[in-house]
């Protein structure tokens, strides 16, 4: 037990070196992306939940708004310079923030949207199982319902409009 | 009892005018009673047939039980003096707008003798006795005597001039009522006269030749015997000092006609003339008349109920007389010195021995048996006499015309019911000294009546008792008594008739009618009696059900064509069944057959249908199948309900996955494509 937590932390400790020199020699990407993920950190800050969706939702799209542009420093001159230069374009700023706000779009409907696709599929099965009843009782008589008689009435015409 | 015309479903009863036929040979017309030739429950009217003969018709009251085995026993009886039954039936009568018993007599060409009880005749002479009235009347009881059967019904205002001229007297009928009904006490033998009424039985010729003596003196005297006061009085006096010293009195006699009368009147059975020493007489034998046999006394009185008794046929009568006093008495001392010393008749002690056992018998018998035991008592000191059981005193064969006419007594049906459950016959059958066939019969008829009697459903009970001990009485069903039926095979008819009439009790079938078919035809068995009174069945219209499974099997038997009414009516009362099938296809399938079996007018095809019982269990189990798969949706429903209910909190859920999958899927394509732009 105690020889896996040491590995863990010198394992820890070899990527801290690693990703820190790396952004040692990468201080303009490192600048673009602390400031063009500014959204993502925001949405990190607000998710409480342990699963991080919307850390997750955020931090993707933003992270495709941000792409263009460390990939244009790569290509053209990886210089502070540079970097200023699109920090500076509010165009930049508007695809950062943009594919950011996307991400907080996807997050806030797909609730709502898995609601209503939920709720239909609910509606259909319902439908069927009443549909089966009345057919019980068309076979059947009134009795077949017994006990569940006074359950719910069977309005045709609600029935066929929800089964569509 | 033959029924002249089929039994009508609707009232179609003949206008006043109409002549009523019988038999399709007699006319009898409604508007012309015949008064003179009225018997006590019957009224007469005038009758014609094509031969010119003359005849009358009696219109009996259904309430009472006609002897329809001496009307079988005298048919094709030879013109003796004596009333013949030509034919007899039921036909429907205008005057009491129901169907009534017919019996179609000889019409005497002479009047009745005594028109009323008080009038007084012209004395018969001895020739008019011997030639006008014994000579025929002998010839008429050898005949009966000789069919088995016996008048029972001879006193003297039943007696007619057979001729205008009065030369001849014959006998009036004996069939409209039980035997003795209408007697009066004089004129019945001691036997018979200590039985209640109607509880008379057949008796014998014996009884008759008692009668005929009775007769021939109110003849000899042209006046009838006033009937006594106090009629036990005079019973007790006759048994102490002889029927011949009570009825003749100080009448002046001629000594040939005191050694007749002695001969007739003769208490003791075996000294009474027979018709042969009547025969005799009149060929002119004479003999020295003989004293009238007192019965022995013993040698000191036995105290019976207050009342002082010196011969054992006083004290058996006095002790079924007190019979709630008497337990006491014969169980104590004083009665087995008096029996034992004082009477000193060894057949008597051996008659009782055999009956109760004895004095251990007597002793050891429980304090609720004492009825019975007073009734074994009875029997052993008196055994000619009645059986007495309770007050009731009867002969066996007198039981069912009692329990007949008086069945609506709760009073008279509880004390038979008491005499059937005390098993009384047996002992009385085993003291007996004659031993008659039909006696033998009525025997083990006794015998089973306590297990129908104690079985309390439909087709038992003290109503089956009734059928049991009267053959040929009509159903008394309150549905169909009006209609006179006698035969199993008239039932379905007559419930036809009611079924298209406009007052149908609840259904066709009661206590009388089921008891009346077990009686009647040996068809109908416990296997149709019993359902009809199990109550624990609680299947839909079972009661019906039974119902027409029995008068089902009536109609096959009978094979009395359709009835249509009566199909009718079952096709309703099976209804709560057909709606028992819950299959809704399967339940009119049946209505469709329930209706089409119904056009038919045969109840077995309808049965057919009701008796398929896999179909009614498959269709059971199909129900539960159902109800079970109705269950389980609605219990799914109510889960789904349910879940729309939480479809926020799921969908959240949810979303919020797919929202991180959407935006991970569109990243990755993002980036792939950016990524690729670059390179290339």
């Amino acid at each position: 037990m105690a020889s896996n937590s040491a590995s863990a932390s010198s394992l820890k400790v070899i990527v801290f070196t690693i990703v820190g020199g790396l952004m040692l020699f990468t201080l303009p990407t490192v600048l673009l992306l602390g400031l063009g993920m500014l959204p993502t950190f925001a949405a990190m800050m607000v998710d409480q939940r342990r699963e991080k969706y919307t850390t997750l939702c955020v931090g993707c799209m933003n992270f495709v708004g941000v792409l263009p542009f460390v990939a244009r420093l790569w290509s053209e001159d990886h210089s502070y310079a540079k970097a200023f230069e699109i920090m500076v374009d509010p165009f930049a700023w508007l695809t950062m923030l943009g594919a950011a706000g996307l991400g907080w779009c996807i997050y806030l409907l797909a609730p709502g949207v898995v609601s209503m696709g939920i709720a239909m599929r609910i509606e259909q099965r319902i439908g069927r199982l009443r549909r089966r009843q009345r057919e019980l009782v068309e076979e059947w008589g009134p009795g077949v319902a017994g006990a569940l008689d006074n359950s719910e009435p069977l309005d045709d015409t609600k029935e066929k409009g929800r089964d569509g | 009892m033959p029924a002249s015309e089929p039994v009508s479903g609707r009232r179609d009863l003949p206008r006043m005018a109409d002549l009523v036929k019988l038999s399709d040979r007699f006319e009898i017309d409604p508007a012309q009673p015949l008064p003179d030739f009225d018997s006590p429950s019957a009224k007469a009217y005038v009758c014609t047939e094509g031969s010119g003969t003359e005849f009358f018709a009696l219109v009996c009251d259904p309430k009472v039980p006609l002897r329809v085995e001496t009307i079988n026993g005298l048919k094709g009886f030879p013109k003796h003096n004596l009333m013949r039954v030509h034919d007899h039936g039921v036909v429907n009568w205008t005057l009491s707008g129901r169907r009534m018993p017919v019996l179609i007599l000889d019409r005497p060409r002479g009047t009745r003798l005594f028109a009323d009880p008080g009038q007084a005749i012209e004395p018969f002479t001895d020739e008019q006795l011997a030639r006008g009235f014994l000579t025929p009347l002998v010839a008429t009881m050898r005949e009966m005597s000789q069919r088995g059967v016996t008048h029972r019904n001879i006193r003297p205002d039943n007696l007619f001039y057979s001729d205008p001229a009065r030369r001849s007297v014959m006998v009036g009928e004996c069939v409209s009522a039980p035997p003795g009904l209408y007697q009066p006490d004089s004129c019945e033998s001691l036997e018979c006269v200590m039985a209640d009424r109607t509880a008379r039985g057949e008796g014998g010729v014996l009884d008759d030749l008692f009668s005929v003596g009775v007769t021939l003196l109110s003849l000899l005297t042209g006046r009838m015997l006033p009937e006594a006061t106090d009629p036990q009085r005079m019973i007790f006096d006759r048994i102490n000092f002889g029927s011949y010293a009570c009825l003749v009195g100080n009448t002046r006699l001629q000594m040939n006609m005191v050694e007749v009368l002695r001969g007739l009147l003769t208490d003791e059975p075996r000294e009474r003339w027979t018709i042969r020493d009547l025969e005799l007489w009149l060929g002119g034998r004479r003999l020295t008349p003989k004293q009238v046999k007192l019965p022995p006394k013993a040698g000191r009185p036995l105290t019976v109920g207050g009342g002082t008794y010196e011969n054992v046929r006083a004290v058996a009568h006095a002790i079924g007389r007190n019979w709630n006093t008497a337990a006491e008495l014969v169980r104590g001392q004083d009665f087995d010195n008096w029996l034992r010393r004082s009477l000193g008749d060894e057949n008597v002690v051996e008659a009782v021995n055999k009956v109760t056992g004895g004095a251990n018998g007597i002793q050891s018998a429980p304090k609720e048996e004492d009825a019975r035991l007073v009734t074994r008592v009875a029997i052993g000191l008196d055994p000619s006499a009645p059986i007495r059981h309770k007050g009731f005193s009867c002969h066996i064969d007198g039981v069912g015309p009692t329990l007949a006419m008086n069945f609506n007594d709760d009073a008279t049906r509880q004390m038979i019911a008491g005499f059937i459950g005390s098993r009384s016959v047996g002992p009385w059958m085993s003291v007996q000294t004659r031993s008659k066939q039909d006696l033998l019969e009525l025997f083990s008829k006794f015998d089973k009546l306590p297990t129908f009697l104690n079985s309390t459903g439909p087709g038992y009970g003290i109503e089956r008792v009734l059928y049991e001990l009267n053959e040929d009485i009509h159903c008394m069903s309150s549905m169909i008594e009006h209609l006179c039926v006698t035969d199993p095979e008239e039932v379905v008819p007559s419930l036809e008739a009611v079924a298209q009439g406009q007052n149908r009790p609840p259904i066709p079938m009661d206590r009388h009618l089921a008891a009346f078919l077990g009686a009647r035809s040996s068809d109908i068995d416990d296997r149709l009696l019993r359902p009809l009174g199990n109550s624990s069945d609680k299947r839909p219209a079972i009661d019906a059900l039974n119902v027409m499974r029995l008068l089902a099997r009536i109609q096959t038997l009978s094979r009395n064509g359709p009835m249509p009414g009566l199909c009718q009516w079952f096709t309703e009362l099976m209804k709560p069944a057909v709606n028992g099938f819950h299959n809704l296809k399967a339940r009119a399938a049946v209505e469709t057959s329930v209706m089409k079996a119904s056009e038919s007018g045969q109840l077995g095809e309808i049965l057919k249908i009701f008796d398929d019982q896999r179909a009614q269990q498959r269709d059971q189990q199909g129900f539960a199948r159902a109800q079970q798969e109705f269950a389980h949706c609605a219990v799914q429903v109510a889960q789904m309900n349910l879940d729309l209910q939480n479809k926020d909190s799921l969908a959240a859920e949810l979303g919020e996955q797919a929202a991180a999958v959407i935006s991970g899927v569109v990243g990755s394509v993002g980036t792939t494509a950016i990524v690729i732009l670059y390179l290339v």
